[in-house]
């Protein structure tokens, strides 16, 4: 019976091995020029300063993550273009001011470009007199006010009455404009103008704003829940013909033109007069900031609208995959994961000690996919103002494509890749997947090393504590000693919060040791520098381009990443053919006892010969 | 002016006490929440002549980062939040078989939780809380 057993374990490893075997992925490709130039350390030393820096110390790839991402921004802008062309505009820009004109908005710039972008971002409300012409007005307004020859001192009462109702003749005119633009967004309307009179009515108090100069104010504040839900109801009209008239009407009922304070009883005419002057001037300037606001809002909420409506539109949909997801890419991608799961099987098999969770691992392996964007099928899409755009109800939830409900389209210009634990949603399930953005994809054409390095670190992923705890696998134990060592301050310091990514750069380590073996030994630190791109471009990435939302101070510092996890790493260095550990970093790693000498491992089985004793067998 | 107190409470009254105490009010928190992370992104304001607003980056309830930022960039914000939350609470159907929960976006009396199901919406959050990352670059 126990002898049994023992054949039946043998041959499942057997079985299990031959399924690891990979062959060379990376064999065939040419190193890209920066990693044959020399750097600023030498490769056993510090991998960083040897792939990412010149032999002056100067970044070697400095600008060039912009000019990649700029590549993903240019495939966005003209898929934007075709769908823009679609709806009869010369471009996605002109055809934002079309909108804004066509909505009622005197636009005045003649730089669609700077428009829609300051349109967009947060900015100086200021700003809103080069764009449009109400505000420019608005503006001029204040300082013509201002330049009046007017003595505040003057005695003329009558001079002090002509003056008083320009200036509120004035201020009535950019009342209606700003009242306008409030009518084009109830809710801002509701927020800002009717809660925001409400805040300051409770704040200064009936001594301040006396009820008799202020009954419309205390009646709309007394009825503000009721005017909640007109407004909500109105709200819901949005986009309907009857929309326009509605929205104005209600602005004209609940707009609380000013909170009167409480005058000074005994206060001459002519003072009172000189008092509502320079009250009514101050208030035309707070007017026009306030006019601004409401400008850069409601012009804001119609460019976002259009631009949603280009982003979901079949012309970017397909532009956009036609433009990445190639069957050759695809092709070379899948076969990298594929090879990279490989070596990910073998490197569990080998190294962990409790070889129950190791088998769980390898098998789950099977369900970790790569996952590909595809052309949505045709029913997905559905008609809208003359386009078929995605039906968000018809596109599974958690798939790539609902990428293209965001209007910025900025999956397709960062320069990522994720690794995403299965889910299911209503019926629909998702397996565990790994997907590399368009600009990685990209970037496969000319350096797939680092690419792969990428892939086999999302691919490692899969063992993280917290990715495995929701596979039903506990890594913990198998990489206690790792996290230990990776802590110290012979190592590079690694937090608890860090050891997710360090798992997995552990892991692309180890499987960079595999592949890299199977390449002829004077190419292999070439390949290592290669494949260290990624982080070279990340680390220069000042301005927060790489996006890394989710999980910023995740990762460690990249020299740390590069130098202390990968280029420290045992089984990597005597790949390369660096001698012993590395002068700054100790070589951290799983079951650091196995040295792999070709000695008989009674825990290996017999028919396993790991990469790195294959070195001589490829050449 | 009872009734206006009393309605008046519902929606003012948070900012009220902060006015008094001078203390910092939040205008909107927006909770991203999945297996892995647990990130806020906060608008904080300070009551004051000159108010001061701050953009607060939480994870896992530890202060990240603070940001402050000018009075238009948090109204620009604020309102960015609102047409947000509005679309998410009276644009939504009637009912819903399923929400997976995306983020959930709070302002002073109001919680609403965007559905991955809604993808429109989700990919509107997904470009804000991009736009909000930005802040801390």
């Amino acid at each position: 019976m126990r002898i049994g057993l023992i054949v039946a374990i043998s041959i499942s490893f057997l079985f299990s091995s031959s399924s690891f075997a990979a062959t060379c992925q990376l064999c065939a490709f040419e190193i890209p020029d920066f990693a044959k130039e020399m750097g600023s350390s030498d490769i056993c030393s510090d991998l960083f300063g040897a792939a990412c820096k010149d032999v002056k110390g100067r970044e070697k790839l400095k600008g060039q993550l912009d000019a990649m991402t700029d590549e993903g921004k240019n495939a966005v802008d003209q898929a934007r273009d075709a769908a823009a062309q679609k709806l009869g505009f010369k471009n996605a820009d002109e055809g934002a001011l079309e909108t804004l004109k066509k909505a009622g908005f005197n636009v005045r710039t003649d730089k669609p470009i700077d428009f829609v972008k300051d349109l967009y971002q947060e900015s100086d409300p200021a700003e809103m007199n080069r764009i449009f012409s109400e505000a420019k007005d608005c503006s001029e307004d204040v300082v013509n006010l201002g330049k009046d020859n007017f003595e505040m001192t003057t005695t003329d009462t009558l001079q002090l009455q002509s003056y008083y109702q320009k200036a509120d003749a004035v201020l009535q005119k950019q009342r209606e404009v700003y009242k306008k633009f409030l009518a084009k967004d109830v809710e801002f309307f509701f927020n800002e103008s009717v809660v925001g009179v409400c805040s300051q009515l409770v704040e200064g108090g009936k001594q301040r704003f006396p009820k008799e100069q202020n009954s419309k104010a205390y009646e709309v504040c007394n009825n503000l829940k009721k005017i909640e839900s007109e407004a909500i109801q109105l709200y819901r009209k949005e986009g309907t013909p009857e929309y326009d008239q509605l929205a104005k009407a209600f602005v004209d009922r609940y707009h609380v033109q000013k909170l009167q304070v409480a005058k000074k009883e005994d206060m001459p005419a002519n003072q009172k007069l000189v008092a509502d002057i320079e009250f009514t001037k101050g208030f035309l300037g707070f007017l026009c900031n306030k006019l601004n606001g409401a400008l850069k809002n409601s012009s804001q909420k119609l460019v976002q609208n259009y631009y949603e409506k280009l982003a979901k539109s079949k012309p970017v949909v397909e532009s956009l995959i036609d433009n990445t997801y190639s069957p050759e890419r695809h092709q070379l991608l899948k076969a990298m994961a594929t090879s990279a799961k490989s070596h990910l099987k073998s490197i569990v098999s080998e190294n962990f000690k409790d070889q129950s969770l190791a088998k769980k691992i390898t098998n789950s392996y099977d369900n970790v996919e790569f996952l590909w964007m595809s052309k949505p099928a045709a029913h997905m899409y559905k008609k809208e103002g003359g386009l078929d755009v995605l039906d968000e109800y018809k596109v599974p939830v958690n798939s790539e494509t609902t990428a293209f409900f965001n209007q910025d389209l900025d999956y397709f210009s960062e320069m990522n890749a994720v690794y995403k634990t299965s889910d299911s949603v209503g019926l629909q399930k998702n397996p565990n997947r790994v997907a590399l953005n368009p600009a990685m994809i990209r970037m496969s054409d000319f350096n797939p090393f680092t690419v792969y390095f990428v892939l086999s670190h999302e691919m490692g992923h899969h063992m993280s504590p917290g990715i495995a705890s929701v596979n039903g696998m506990d890594t913990r134990k198998e990489l206690s000693g790792l996290f230990k060592c990776l802590s110290g301050r012979d190592s590079v310091r690694l937090t608890p919060k860090q050891w997710s990514e360090a798992t997995a750069d552990y892991f692309a380590a180890e499987v960079l040791a595999k592949e890299l073996a199977m390449m002829p030994q004077e190419k292999r630190k070439s390949a290592l520098k290669a494949s260290m791109e990624f982080l070279c471009l990340a680390n220069q990435d000042a301005d927060g381009q790489l996006h890394q939302l989710f999980c910023r101070e995740a990762h460690p510092a990249n020299p740390f990443r590069a130098s202390g996890i990968v280029g420290a790493n045992p089984r990597l260095r005597k790949t390369i053919g660096c001698d012993g550990e590395s002068p700054n970093y100790k070589g951290c790693a799983i079951n650091p006892d196995n040295k792999f000498t070709g000695a008989a491992d009674p825990k290996q089985p017999k028919t396993e010969k790991p990469a790195v004793e294959d070195e001589g067998a490829v050449h | 002016m009872k009734s206006l107190s009393l309605l008046l409470a519902i929606f003012i009254l948070p900012s009220l006490a902060s006015a008094k105490g001078k203390v910092w009010q939040q205008n909107f928190k927006i909770e991203f929440d999945n297996k892995k992370m647990k990130h806020t992104y906060s608008l904080l304001e300070k009551k004051g002549k000159i108010p001061t607003y701050v953009l607060q980056w939480k994870d896992k309830g530890k202060i990240k980062r603070s940001q402050k930022i000018r009075d238009w960039q948090a109204s620009q914000l604020l309102a960015k939040v609102r047409r947000l939350q509005w679309q998410s609470l009276y644009r939504n159907p009637a009912s819903m078989d399923k929400c997976t929960p995306y983020i959930k976006v709070s302002t002073l009396k109001k919680v609403a939780t965007i559905c991955l199901e809604k993808k429109r919406l989700a990919g509107r959050s997904e470009a804000l809380l991009y736009h909000l990352s930005h802040y801390f670059d």
